[in-house]
């Protein structure tokens, strides 16, 4: 068997080893149906304090100075009042729907990002449109889980193989982290264009102060906005 | 080199398995099933006698196929929207889990209608669509785009292929709850005939050893003195193999070797050949791969008894005196081998065999020499080494 037969062998072998190499997923997914930029009317749902998730809340008590039972509640508005004020600048987001619970959307459903990706959505079903009184968006910003911490990571909050492995809390946190579940919504045709989960992280400078949770949200949203190809030109 | 292609061919076929790509999964085709056409606004128009000539003319396995238009499915209001959804959403680059059922209700409606083939045809003049539901599935079993005014002509090859009646409810369950064939069957008896060819190379024997005087050999240790070291062979073997685990074979093989005699001191002999028969008991110990189904592997090593038999033939010069009536009769040895192999089996039926293996006989010693005018029995000591391929037929019984 010369040399030749040998490297045939060796092609196979490693064709054969990176069928089971694992491929780096990406984080989200857009609609090949839908090509285009979104146009006409674009309107994004609030996020409702169910879609909040704190972790690591005791950090942010000592840190802000806000009793336990408010950091909750107060950092919830606090971001939904951001997120309103980027979709309305970056966006041109013109209408603002209710949250997810509000609007008696479906519960939420798994959907396949990529490879062993998922998140949770909740998508209105196919035939009921969303309408904000007599408008009805074109396109809307479906916001869905929103989480704020410490060190996170979205592979490892959404990724099957990983999600439910227990990881060593390190010593000390080193990143401020924040992760957004996000769909635009096609709502003409009931389908989404595109969906995902965003992540920003900051170095975490003690005491943690407003002004950085503030600046992790921008990321966070311009992450969303390059994510889903909204007007790709702004870099984040 | 086509040795190293047919090994880059076995490796690449081990290898497929594992890079697998996803693959639609096949339509499982009824007789006397019933097809329905989902009306839409803005769908295609197809009867539902077009639709059943059709398929009878696709298939005729199809039976009696029945077509209608799905009346009670529009009444069904959100199956209706559902179906109208389906309509709308059929762009270029949407793909069938786009348009899943998400509806509790719709896939309730879906599975109720698992017998059934229910078609949306839609068409917007330049392109065609065509979408299938089956098998109570919540998204389209099919979904195929084409240009022109109608898909109706992709409708046929999908109907092609073997039909089974459609299964009851008791029948459903019992091929729900059936393990897979695998486990299921785990002890198959092999019954396998196997017919093949192969090549001995004989160690030991001296290049220059010669048969002068029809009975004097400088050296008569090895066999390989007397006659030429290495010849084709041919096999037949027969045996039964235990759970892909444990086997025992008889096994009968022949191969030719020339005399290695020197013709000036055999001035009579034209010709002094050796027949070498060989009746075999085997017994192998091995391991059964099974890469994908219906395509097994089993390497295995084989511990083998031989019982060999030469018988020399000689064609004589016309007109020189003969020296001996016959050169030696039968002459029995027994020994042994070891080998390395592995059985490939196609669908429980047929297979091929490739082994290599190292194999000695000897007599244990030399009780009753033989002297006299007549030439002694060629010396008994082989060493050799072999390669056989065979081809087998198989027959497989389930304990």
């Amino acid at each position: 068997m010369g040399t030749r037969a040998l490297r045939i062998l060796l092609a196979a072998l490693a064709l054969a080893l990176s069928g089971c190499a694992e491929k780096a997923a990406r984080l989200h997914r857009a609609n090949d149906a839908f090509p285009d930029s979104p146009a006409g009317t674009i309107a994004f749902t609030s996020l409702g304090p169910g879609d909040f998730i704190l972790d690591g809340r005791d950090l942010f008590v000592e840190d802000l100075k806000i009793y336990s039972e408010d950091v909750h509640p107060a950092l919830a508005a606090r971001v939904d009042s951001l997120l309103g004020k980027w979709a309305e600048e970056n966006l041109g987001a013109k209408v603002r729907l209710p949250s997810a619970d509000s609007l008696g959307l479906p519960e939420s459903e798994k959907r396949r990002v990529e490879g062993r990706v998922f998140v949770p959505v909740r998508w209105p079903w196919p035939g009921d449109s969303l309408r904000s009184g007599e408008t009805v968006p074109d396109v809307v910003l479906l916001v869905g889980e929103l989480t704020l911490g410490f060190d996170l990571q979205a592979r490892s909050l959404y990724d099957y193989e990983l999600a439910n492995t227990y990881t060593e809390p390190g010593e000390k946190p080193e990143t401020l982290s924040a992760l957004l579940v996000w769909t635009l919504w096609d709502n003409r045709l009931q389908q989404y264009r595109a969906y995902g989960v965003a992540q920003a992280s900051a170095p975490l400078v003690r005491p943690l102060s407003f002004g950085a949770i503030d600046a992790l949200c921008k990321r966070l949203f311009l992450d969303v906005q390059r994510q889903s190809r909204l007007y790709p030109e702004i870099e984040p | 080199m086509n040795r190293a292609l047919l090994l880059a061919a076995l490796a690449l076929a081990l290898a497929l398995p594992s890079g697998a790509v996803a693959k639609e999964r096949p339509l499982a085709l009824y007789r006397d099933a019933r097809f329905e056409i989902l009306q839409t606004a803005d769908s295609a128009e197809v009867s539902p006698e077009e639709l059943c000539a059709e398929l009878k003319k696709a298939n005729p396995d199809l039976g009696r196929p029945r077509c209608a238009v799905a009346g009670s499915l529009r009444r069904n209001v959100p199956f209706n929207d559902y179906a109208l959804w389906v309509a709308a959403n059929l762009r270029p680059g949407v793909r069938a889990e786009d348009l899943e059922a998400r509806r509790p209700e719709v896939r309730k409606t879906l599975e109720e209608r698992r017998d059934d083939y229910l078609f949306l045809f839609k068409s917007d003049g330049k392109e065609s669509w065509l979408v299938l539901f089956h098998d109570g599935e919540r998204i389209p079993a099919r979904l195929l785009r084409v240009r022109g005014e109608s898909a109706f002509g992709e409708v046929a090859p999908l109907f092609q292929g073997p039909t089974s009646p459609i299964p009851t409810e008791q029948e459903r369950e019992a091929a729900r709850r059936e393990p897979e064939a695998f486990y299921r069957d785990q002890l198959p008896l092999d019954f396998r005939l196997t017919v093949g060819s192969g090549y001995i190379q004989g160690f030991g024997g001296h290049e220059s050893a010669q048969v002068e005087h029809y009975t004097q050999n400088r050296d008569s240790a090895s066999a390989w003195d007397w006659i030429t070291d290495s010849s084709p062979l041919v096999f037949a073997e027969y045996g039964v193999e235990y759970a892909r685990f444990l086997g025992i074979a008889a096994v009968l093989q022949w191969s030719r070797y020339d005399m290695k005699f020197n013709p000036e001191t055999n001035p009579a002999i034209r010709d002094w050949t050796v027949d070498r028969w060989e009746f075999g008991a085997r017994a192998r110990i091995g391991y059964g791969f099974v890469p994908r189904p219906k395509v097994e592997i089993h390497p295995y090593l084989l511990l083998g008894f031989l019982y060999t038999v030469y018988d020399a033939e000689i064609s004589w010069k016309k007109g020189v005196k003969k020296p001996f009536d016959s050169p030696f009769s039968l002459v029995a040895v027994s020994g042994g081998s070891l080998a390395l192999g592995a059985d490939l089996l196609l669908k429980d039926r047929y297979g091929a065999k490739l082994e290599c293996g190292l194999s000695r006989r000897a007599r244990k010693s030399r009780t009753d020499p033989e002297v006299g005018p007549l030439p002694d029995r060629p010396a008994e000591a082989t060493l050799e080494l072999y390669a056989l391929f065979g081809l087998s037929l198989n027959w497989r019984r389930w304990l």
